[in-house]
């Protein structure tokens, strides 16, 4: 299992990786995996962990005493917030999807097709990482935007085709090329300046 | 083979001499008595020089109906407006439309009333009171210093009528400021294709520019390049570019600034350039050349019923 942990939110959430870890596989309800995993780990207080979580309200215990049954933890509101599990992803993708296109031959075309598949694609993709969310939008706007200044919106892709070719890492690849070498969307060139 | 040697020698200046004037000008600039003439668009005079600077060419060029004609119609009053201390005269070479229709736009742009709405063209008719309104504005426009030339020249009868017009004992020794509307309008010499006049024609500006104070403001067109298809849908390609004026080289070479207006919605533009710029009721002043400073775009609002346009101010339209 691959999990991606953005340093910000634990440190905005003054959380540590193993919190973050235990809250994610909690919300999963991976008890398997985390049971194996925390067994595993010496010198690990598991129970101190948690008992941190509960404090930040991220978690509430159903738990008698000192006994701890993983399925008897509920997660909190903060606690799916905190993962963007409050959130429809999918709804969140399609806002920004462009809803149709005009193809090079003057036939327009209709993009956000096929949506119950998609919705499955995508949570596969996504894995229930926000990151992994966070980075496949931003690769679209910058798609769009690109595709804009281009003239090349006739070759955007239909959502299928989209996601299954994953073609947003193209552009996330694009936009942090051009983010590394300072060009910027305010970057008209020379003369180009609007005063 | 023989060849035809002219025996006339063109004047030789020690450095010496223009040396002297550079510094007698900034010293002039420094101290007030040199002042260029302000327009009403701020932007514009920041990027020019303060505004209409003496011994300049000027080029505005732009596809029809960009404002080409509302800009220099505007220019034409709005200098005297707005320049009350400086002695200045206006020759203007209209060869697109009657000088009587150029001062009845002067009048729509003053009374804020479309050209219609004055010549009752439409629905609408004036009443007494916008009538006498009209009077008192036309009795006001008649006292501008400005001459019009309505009748079609080639470039060896519009330089006769500038020298003639510099000789008038009302006009000696003044600033002149020369307007053309528009190039392409000069007649040709017979035999001379129309870019052969374009360029006699700025080879004769630039040797009128340096005479006394001139100023010469001229009009031009556009080829039809920027209305290519492939322009249109790629907003990359959007913004004017050198070539897309026509007879360029001439005109580029010749000019001292260049401007080109572009109305994107013109077009079919809806979004303009790479940021994707506002189109509706905007015109894009691009100054593809700036001899004293660096080229930019300056956005101004369409005002064209009224004949006028406006600097664009993000927070408040002026």
């Amino acid at each position: 299992m691959i999990i991606e942990i953005d340093t910000q939110v634990l440190a905005n959430e003054k959380l540590t990786p193993t919190q973050f870890f235990i809250l994610r596989l909690l919300i999963e309800e991976n008890y398997i995996i985390l049971k194996e995993w925390y067994e595993s780990i010496d010198n690990l207080n598991i129970g101190q962990e948690l008992r941190q979580l509960i404090e930040l309200e991220f978690l509430a215990s159903l738990n008698e005493g000192e006994t701890i049954d993983f399925s008897k933890f509920v997660v909190l509101t903060k606690g799916y917030k905190l993962l963007g599990m409050d959130r429809d992803w999918f709804q969140e993708l399609i806002d920004i999807y462009p809803v149709k296109v005009i193809r090079s031959d003057g036939v327009k075309d209709y993009l956000r097709t096929d949506l119950e598949r998609c919705r499955k694609i995508y949570k596969r993709l996504t894995g229930g990482n926000i990151s992994k969310h966070e980075r496949i939008m931003n690769a679209l706007r910058f798609e769009t935007e690109a595709r804009k200044r281009d003239g090349s919106m006739a070759y955007m892709k239909r959502l299928p085709k989209w996601l299954a070719s994953e073609e947003w890492r193209v552009f996330h690849e694009r936009m942090l090329d051009e983010q590394s070498h300072g060009e910027t969307e305010e970057d008209m060139g020379y003369g180009n300046e609007l005063i | 083979m023989a060849m035809n040697l002219s025996n006339k020698i063109l004047p030789l200046r020690n450095i010496k001499d223009p040396t002297n004037e550079i510094v007698k000008y900034i010293a002039d600039r420094r101290a007030g008595i040199v002042r260029s003439l302000k327009t009403r668009w701020p932007k514009f005079n920041e990027q020019c020089m303060g505004g209409i600077e003496p011994n300049t060419i000027y080029t505005v060029a732009g596809i029809s109906g960009s404002g080409k004609s509302a800009f220099a119609n505007s220019l034409e009053t709005d200098l005297f407006d707005l320049n009350p201390e400086t002695e200045f005269v206006v020759l203007s070479f209209n060869f697109e439309m009657l000088s009587s229709r150029q001062v009845g736009r002067k009048i729509s742009y003053k009374l804020a009333k479309t050209t219609q709405q004055l010549y009752g063209s439409g629905k609408e008719k004036l009443n007494e009171a916008e009538y006498h309104a009209v009077l008192e504005e036309a009795r006001k426009i008649e006292r501008y210093p400005i001459y019009y030339v309505d009748v079609p020249g080639n470039v060896d009868e519009i330089k006769t009528t500038i020298l003639h017009f510099m000789e008038l004992p009302e006009i000696k020794g003044k600033w002149i400021v020369i307007f053309l509307d528009h190039t392409l309008l000069t007649k040709g010499r017979l035999g001379n294709s129309e870019r052969e006049t374009l360029s006699d024609l700025q080879h004769m500006f630039m040797e009128i520019k340096k005479y006394g104070s001139n100023t010469v403001i001229q009009l031009s067109q556009l080829n039809r390049e920027i209305e290519t298809t492939e322009r249109i849908v790629k907003p990359n390609l959007h913004f004017p570019i050198r070539r897309d004026i026509f007879g360029s080289e001439s005109i580029f070479q010749a000019s001292d600034y260049l401007f080109v207006l572009h109305r994107p919605e013109l077009l079919g533009i809806k979004e303009y350039g790479p940021s994707g710029w506002d189109v509706p009721n905007l015109i894009y002043m691009h100054i593809l050349k700036n001899r004293e400073g660096k080229p930019a775009i300056i956005k101004f609002k369409n005002n064209l019923k009224h004949n006028r346009i406006d600097q664009h101010d993000e927070n408040n339209s002026t």
